[in-house]
């Protein structure tokens, strides 16, 4: 997939004034980073010793994700305090049930083909780890409580929402969940989309639109 | 409380969109909320991200 043009802008987190119509869209992978923070005892455990190759990776993995998810929490109180009303399509609600549902069983079999062959061998093994993403889905549900109602869900119902995402999904190739995402934002003519996953960024600059994004 | 942005939205998107009012709200500061969550290392959110939309 080849982008050749870039219409829209890329807006960093901080030195840009935020949409004049107070509404912002929110692709998950702005969700995912806010939500998952790394655990700071095991960076601190693998800094203090010496390290073998996986666990460098690891350790890369952790600080990588740590400053993702300290920019996006950074951001998303600026969008509280501003007063920001923020839009999604709902697909948003399952996608972030599925990232941290995949998290808690990924921290006990390591590697996802190996959850994914476990959690379909016997579903059951679910069962033990279901207080926890309860915690963290409540979580989630606390972070929107912030917004105080300014938080407005899309279905992807109407018409033109359904015929943008069609285009996109045969222009670019995206995952059917990425081309409902865009095409939620482009049927309704906003400009403005919180993005913190690069193959979706790179779509919403060739549709030119503002995009949000780590600095 | 009526809201513009809602007003708006409900133009464009007719019967799609609603206001969300969630059900768990929190008294926590929003550190503290996302303080509380946790990522094992072995993947990225980048990675956590892509693999939803594989599903």
């Amino acid at each position: 997939m080849k982008l050749e043009s870039n219409k829209g802008q890329l807006k960093h987190l901080k030195g840009h004034t935020l949409p004049k119509d107070k509404i912002i869209f929110w692709d998950t992978s702005f969700v995912i980073d806010v939500l998952l923070s790394p655990t700071i005892d095991r960076i601190e455990e693998l800094k203090a010793k010496d390290i073998n190759d996986d666990e460098k990776k690891e350790l890369h993995n952790l600080q990588f994700t740590m400053h993702r998810h300290n920019v996006a929490v950074d951001f998303l109180k600026e969008l509280i305090k501003e007063n920001i009303n923020v839009a999604f399509s709902s697909i948003l609600f399952h996608e972030v049930y599925f990232a941290l549902k995949y998290n808690e069983l990924d921290k006990v079999y390591k590697d996802r083909e190996i959850t994914r062959k476990k959690l379909y061998e016997n579903p059951k093994i679910l069962a033990n780890h279901i207080d926890n993403i309860m915690t963290n889905w409540n979580l989630f549900m606390g972070l929107l409580s912030k917004f105080k109602g300014r938080v407005f869900p899309i279905t992807p119902s109407e018409p033109n929402i359904i015929k943008e995402t069609l285009r996109i999904c045969s222009t670019y190739g995206l995952h059917p969940s990425d081309s409902i995402h865009m095409g939620t934002i482009l049927a309704g003519g906003k400009k403005d989309v919180v993005v913190f996953d690069n193959v979706f960024k790179d779509v919403a600059l060739a549709e030119g639109l503002n995009v949000w994004y780590k600095v | 409380m009526k809201n513009e942005s809602l007003k708006e939205l409900k133009k464009i998107y007719n019967g799609s969109v609603f206001q969300f009012v969630s059900s768990k709200s929190s008294s926590k500061s929003v550190d503290k909320i996302c303080n509380a969550t946790s990522l094992s290392g072995q993947l990225t959110s980048e990675k956590i991200i892509r693999e939803v939309r594989k599903q």
